[in-house]
């Protein structure tokens, strides 16, 4: 077990499994918003992929060790310190009784994850650990974490072992110049020069981007003149309310478009222009405020192929690790 | 009927683009065929509405192949003439025009269009009601199908069992509320909804109803099996209480003994559609 001495602006609990036929409940997959970084952390301190780990937004938090584990910090980058001495992030932490650890301030990338052996040990519901804020369940009481938590671990097994992840395999040597985006098959919502304009944007991101999804702000898209839709709102960038897919990227009113994230609603009344690609979740989500973020139209045959890519780079994970 | 690809893994089928009566009973009876077809990498369904989100598995099929399973279905479950809908009924107690929301209202009062009014007013004025309790005996008047479940936990919209010409419109705030009381019951274009908890919002606010819309919990009883009281095709009746009932009620939520009044219904699609009133009487009478 951890106690929390300070919890960071937003810490939730988070595992990489996603719940499934839940959306009617208007209960999102959730999980891990940067799954790579997660699952990375977890294999660090000798963990299942899939087990809980600890994500943190923008500033990480700090704790008091209360029985033996190991932790490892993926993500963005952070300081981190045991008992006030530098520790090396990507890389396994043995920690004892005692022990006080302290994370900074993500310096670039908003999130950070922070895997201890054993795994957080909360209980399965609706088939994850993880934290759904606004449904008020999973992770620790359906909460972030506050001052005096108390983080229940796994029980742990095998020899402990130290791993690092060469830096080349981190993730800021994993950015790409842009997200890959599959438009939405009837292109019939924005103008051909709205869509232009889309894909040749920097947009900047906003502060106002969390685990719903990252808000962008840029220019004012045009779009298709189309009659009033009984059932939809009178803006030309709304629908009949429809299930939105994960990474679904829309454009209330025309100007600051909207990536869905993992807690995302499931449904709304704005007309899905694009998706992005799943291999591109994680990197959507570890863009820091007022960085800028371009999308580059792809087929969906090419992004199930990054999508395969993406999963064999998840399966070779281990192999990259190095003993520190 | 339309199919198209939403990304990798999900295929939209929009059955029309325009919401009505008549396309929301075939997406929950379609939502519903499908999901009790076993379909191969068929991962998740999700009625809405007037379209469906079905999400699958790459590894094992592709769009254009559920879109065939997805159209094959839909014919079966289209040339049944004589079909009818299994729904649940719940009776909702709402204390219309209640202090709570009347407070919200002044609140966010250059959020609206008229603020020298209230809600209920605003919206009698704008569907030609003579005033207040003519359009809570409209809004009440009705069985509400919920057209869709979701957005955020335990949310969800409801279209009324009129004929099209009855039916209530109104238009959002101008902007949203940064806040709205937590189970306030009210309306937005054709669309009925509740604020499960507090929220920031846009729907006109009519009234609070005195039972949860959404419980994690699982203390109450109709809260055992799901966290959210309603699912698409459920049916809602609106129950008018007054300021002693509604107090009553949230005592009984207190100590955990509250139920919602609940019926069991075989919807006559087909009639439904040709004479809705009738329908509409016998399902608020299956919760009195």
């Amino acid at each position: 077990m951890i106690e929390i001495v300070t919890p960071g602006l937003s810490t939730t609990v988070q595992d990489t499994r996603e719940r499934l036929g839940t959306a009617e409940l208007g209960v999102n997959v959730g999980g891990a918003l940067d799954r790579r970084s997660a699952v990375t952390a977890n294999l660090l301190v000798g963990n299942a992929p899939e087990a809980a780990v600890l994500e943190a937004a923008y500033v990480g938090p700090s704790f008091v060790v209360h029985a033996r584990t190991a932790l490892a910090v993926t993500g963005g980058s952070v300081d981190v310190t045991v008992n006030g001495e530098p520790r090396e992030a990507w890389t396994t932490v043995e920690l004892r009784p005692g022990d006080v650890v302290g994370l900074g301030p993500c310096r670039d990338a908003p999130r950070v994850y922070l895997a201890l052996r054993g795994g957080v040990d909360v209980p399965v519901v609706h088939g994850s650990r993880s934290t759904n804020l606004l449904g008020r369940f999973g992770g620790l009481a359906g909460s972030a974490l506050t001052k005096g938590s108390h983080v229940p671990l796994g029980p742990a097994d095998g020899r402990a072992v130290a791993w690092t992840v060469p830096v080349e395999h981190r993730l800021a040597a994993r950015r790409r110049d842009a997200l890959d985006v599959v438009p939405v098959e009837p292109d019939d919502r924005l103008t051909q020069e709205g869509l232009d304009t889309f894909f040749s944007t920097d947009w900047s991101v906003t502060p106002a981007s969390d685990r719903t999804g990252v808000r962008l702000a840029g220019p004012a898209l045009s779009w298709r003149p189309r009659p009033q839709q009984l059932g939809a709102g009178p803006d030309l960038s709304n629908t009949v309310d429809g299930g939105y897919p994960l990474g679904s990227i829309h454009v209330p009113g025309g100007s600051g478009p909207i990536l869905l994230h993992r807690d995302g609603p499931t449904m709304g009344g704005y007309a899905v222009i694009g998706v992005v690609a799943r291999a591109d979740l994680d990197l959507a989500a570890q863009n820091m405020p007022r960085s800028s973020v371009r999308f580059r139209r792809v087929t969906r045959p090419e992004a199930l192929a990054r999508w395969d890519e993406y999963r064999a780079g998840l399966s070779s994970l281990p192999s990259l690790l190095v003993r520190a | 009927m339309k199919t198209y690809a939403s990304g990798e893994d999900h295929l939209t089928v929009e059955l029309e683009p325009d919401m009505s009566l008549g396309v929301n009973l075939r997406v929950i009876r379609l939502g519903r065929a499908l999901a009790e077809r076993q379909v191969d990498g068929l991962v998740a369904c999700y009625p809405t509405n007037a379209s469906i989100q079905v999400r699958f598995d790459t590894d094992v099929v592709g769009p254009d192949e559920v879109a065939r399973v997805v159209e094959e279905v839909a014919q079966v479950v289209d040339q049944e003439d004589s079909a009818t809908l299994r729904a649940r009924v719940v009776a909702i107690p709402v204390w219309f025009d209640d202090p709570v929301t009347r407070a919200c209202q002044e609140e966010f009062s250059t959020s609206r269009h008229d603020p020298t009014v209230d809600d209920l007013t605003f919206c009698a004025r704008v569907n030609g009601l003579s005033g207040k309790q003519e359009m809570i005996d409209r809004y009440a008047g009705a069985p509400w199908i919920v057209s869709a479940a979701g957005f955020y936990p335990g949310s969800f919209e409801g279209f009324q069992l009129v004929e099209p010409s009855r039916q209530l419109m109104t238009p959002k705030y101008l902007s949203p509320r940064l806040h709205t009381p937590e189970r306030t019951v009210g309306q937005a274009g054709c669309f009925a909804g509740a604020y499960p908890y507090a929220s920031a919002g846009g729907y006109q606010m009519l009234g609070r109803a005195a039972g949860p819309f959404y419980r994690p919990a699982g203390d109450l009883h109709d809260f055992r099996e799901s966290p959210a009281l309603l699912k698409a095709g459920d049916l809602m009746v609106f129950q008018q209480v007054d300021e002693a009932e509604f107090g009553a009620l949230e005592r009984q939520v207190d100590d955990a003994s509250f139920r919602f009044r609940t019926a069991e219904v075989e919807l006559p699609v087909g009639e439904l559609l040709r004479d809705p009133a009738r329908v509409a009487a016998q399902v608020r009478r299956s919760v009195e």
